[in-house]
């Protein structure tokens, strides 16, 4: 890993207006992506997992959607300057995205093939004149990539219908279509979750060796601490618009030092271990058109103490730890 | 004895004109048993007649063949005095709480709804038994005069389970109750369930494609892959030592919460076959580890037994190949 992290989103802010107000859907969310490494974005439904990642990409739609401030570095540049122009000239190819449902993302009218092939030309019209290539030179570099993500008779269901695959190869296809503009970084937002736990283990197999046959950043979004566990490095757990903890996969399932990610952890029913008492998180999400003040998680934290009224900051621990939480660690 | 099932069968005509006969065979030589008080978890991917099996037991579909006995009462041949009974004694709970309750009925009106329909309490009475059965559920009085879009999904969920056991049954069939809610959520709901069942004595039949809930909740699991329990056996023996590939390949399936866990063993490969003209022989052999050519795709197995309650459907087993 070099100097400067490949993707570095500094203190996003992100609103949406509603009838009833204004969604404070992030607040101040920073969070760094190295080079070849694989961060995992953890939370419960509405911490804003999927807003971060769409940020990322300038996926939110505008309006109601509103970035407040922040920053969102790749590669050193400002992605959220002049108005968008930049990042559309990466998305889908330096920064590619897949999703939790493969069927919405693909054409039920189209082929396969073909709606590969197009994205392939779409991808091949933001590189230089030398590289592009032909049409058949884009068929042919779309069976390929059917043939790397392992999708069975890639020669067959080049010409097959979307409604004629299965869920996990469904899947595939979106990976390949992903992965054939050679990005850097790919965001996966809950790409398992539609999935049987078979058919997950394979394709989270498949991003496990993706990863390194293409050199790979990954950002992986996910309820599910047993997904991000296989393939992450790194988890950012996220609760109602802000980051509360970050650490090492290592850090978060030894050493978790937030209250809601010892809650998290608690609630994991485990297969390898017999029956015993779990623990959920009593009571819901506040509602972000009005946040509670200072930790936003105080409302059901069971550590709160008037402290928590003014917002922890997310402070370093040592060895890459972050933590945002007044009462960290202290056992009650 | 609370359920006794035999070799049930459902099949699903799916012919279209001048498509030729199609036949989904959803359910095939399914038998599984459930005791007074016990909690018997069916798991298997989607697609394996799990829940079929469950809408089969309420008589939500009509089986082709096979018995189904609630409460020591045959409940296949159609009668429908027989069924409004069967309502009172077995309850079910879907998953997905949100397409489950009537968006236009209170939730009141939706807890008293099965005692409309089965019982002559009403008015005042019937107000106090719906909040009691909100108390049970652990959700607050003014929650009564809600309409379902005002509720998260956890709370839905337990409105529907209040209006589950309105009538007191003996045997509650939950369909994936937990899947469409978050981990937090989940781990409330079936710590709930939990505290319900010793409480009332109540059998679950549940109904899940995570085994981890499973073990949680069940003392006896049944496997199920492509419309047959491929095996069958208390809890902890099947999660210690599983016999058949197919439960070996589940359980190493299952992503581990811990740190850096590779997934255990090779994943399956393929997909779940299709039930509409099913291959002979075992139904597995296309996606088994384990497959003996010759045998297994050409005759089915039997069910062996592996242990007290324990049995397994595959030829692995079969002691006279031994």
């Amino acid at each position: 890993m070099t100097g400067s992290p490949l993707l570095a989103v500094e203190d996003l802010t992100v609103e949406f207006d509603t009838f009833d107000g204004v969604y404070k859907a992030l607040d101040g969310v920073s969070f760094t992506l190295g080079r070849g490494e694989s961060l995992g974005i953890v939370g419960e439904t509405g911490c804003g997992k999927s807003v971060t990642a769409k940020s990322i990409l300038g996926l939110v739609p505008s309006p109601p959607g509103r970035t407040r401030a922040g920053r969102i570095l790749f590669d050193g540049d400002d992605l959220l300057e002049d108005g968008g122009a930049r990042v559309r000239n990466i998305r889908g190819v330096d920064i590619a995205m897949i999703f939790q449902d493969p069927m919405t993302y693909l054409n039920p009218v189209f082929t396969v093939g073909q709606q590969l092939v197009d994205v392939i030309r779409a991808q091949q019209r933001l590189m230089p004149a030398s590289e592009r290539m032909s049409r058949e030179g884009a068929r042919a570099l779309a069976l390929e990539m059917l043939e790397r993500v392992h999708l069975p008779n890639p020669e067959r269901q080049f010409s097959a219908y979307p409604h004629q695959l299965s869920g996990g190869m469904r899947q595939r296809v979106l990976i390949a279509q992903a992965l054939s503009g050679r990005p850097r970084i790919l965001v996966a937002d809950e790409p398992t979750t539609a999935l049987d736990v078979t058919i997950q283990a394979q394709i989270l197999t498949l991003i496990r060796e993706l990863i390194s046959s293409f050199q790979l950043s990954v950002i992986l979004i996910s309820h599910d601490l047993g997904v991000v566990a296989t393939v992450c490095d790194r988890i950012v757990v996220m609760y109602a618009g802000q980051i509360v903890e970050d650490a090492s996969v290592t850090e978060i399932f030894d050493n978790p030092q937030h209250p809601y990610t010892r809650g998290l952890l608690a609630a994991v029913p485990h297969p390898g271990r017999p029956v015993s008492s779990l623990s959920g998180i009593s009571g819901t999400l506040p509602n972000l058109l009005d946040p509670p003040s200072g930790c936003r998680f105080r409302t059901r934290c069971e550590r709160a103490t008037d402290a928590c009224g003014t917002r922890p900051a997310l402070e370093q621990l040592g060895n890459d730890h972050r933590v945002a939480c007044w009462h960290r660690g202290v056992d009650p | 004895m609370m359920l006794e099932v035999r070799d049930l069968k459902v099949h699903f005509d799916v012919s279209r004109r001048g498509r030729g006969r199609t036949v989904v065979q959803a359910v095939n030589e399914v038998s599984l048993h459930l005791e007074r008080g016990e909690a018997l978890g069916l798991v298997g991917e989607s697609g394996s007649g799990k829940s079929t099996v469950g809408k089969a037991i309420l008589q939500l579909v009509r089986p082709n063949a096979g018995s189904i006995r609630v409460g020591g009462e045959e409940m296949t041949q159609p009668d429908r005095e027989r069924e409004t009974r069967l309502r009172r004694t077995a309850q079910m709970v879907f998953q997905d709480p949100h397409s489950s309750l009537n968006p236009r009925m209170t939730i009141l009106r939706s807890v008293a709804e099965p005692m409309i329909l089965h019982t002559r309490l009403r008015g005042q009475a019937m107000r106090a038994r719906v909040a009691e059965l909100l108390g049970i559920v652990g959700l607050p009085q003014h929650f009564q005069f809600r309409y379902p879009h005002e509720l998260s999904g956890g709370q839905k969920q337990r409105v529907c389970i209040a209006r589950a056991i309105a009538l007191d049954p003996d045997l509650l069939i939950l369909d994936e109750p937990t899947s469409a809610l978050d981990v937090s959520v989940q781990a409330q709901i079936l710590e709930f369930l939990r505290s319900l069942q010793q409480d009332r004595g109540l059998s679950y039949l549940f109904i899940s494609h995570n085994l981890a809930v499973v073990r949680h909740l069940c003392n006896r699991v049944a496997v199920m892959y492509l419309g047959r329990i491929v095996e069958e056996g208390p809890t902890e023996e099947v999660f210690r030592s599983p016999q058949h590939p197919y439960t070996r390949a589940l359980l190493g399936a299952v992503p581990l919460p811990q740190a850096r866990q590779p997934l255990a063993g090779d994943p399956l490969t393929g997909d779940i076959p299709s039930p509409v003209d099913l291959p002979p022989g075992c139904s597995f052999t296309s996606r088994c580890p384990q497959a003996i050519g010759g045998l297994c795709d050409v005759r089915a197995p039997d069910d062996f037994v592996r242990g007290p309650g324990h049995r397994a459907r595959c030829h692995l087993h079969d002691p006279a190949r031994a």
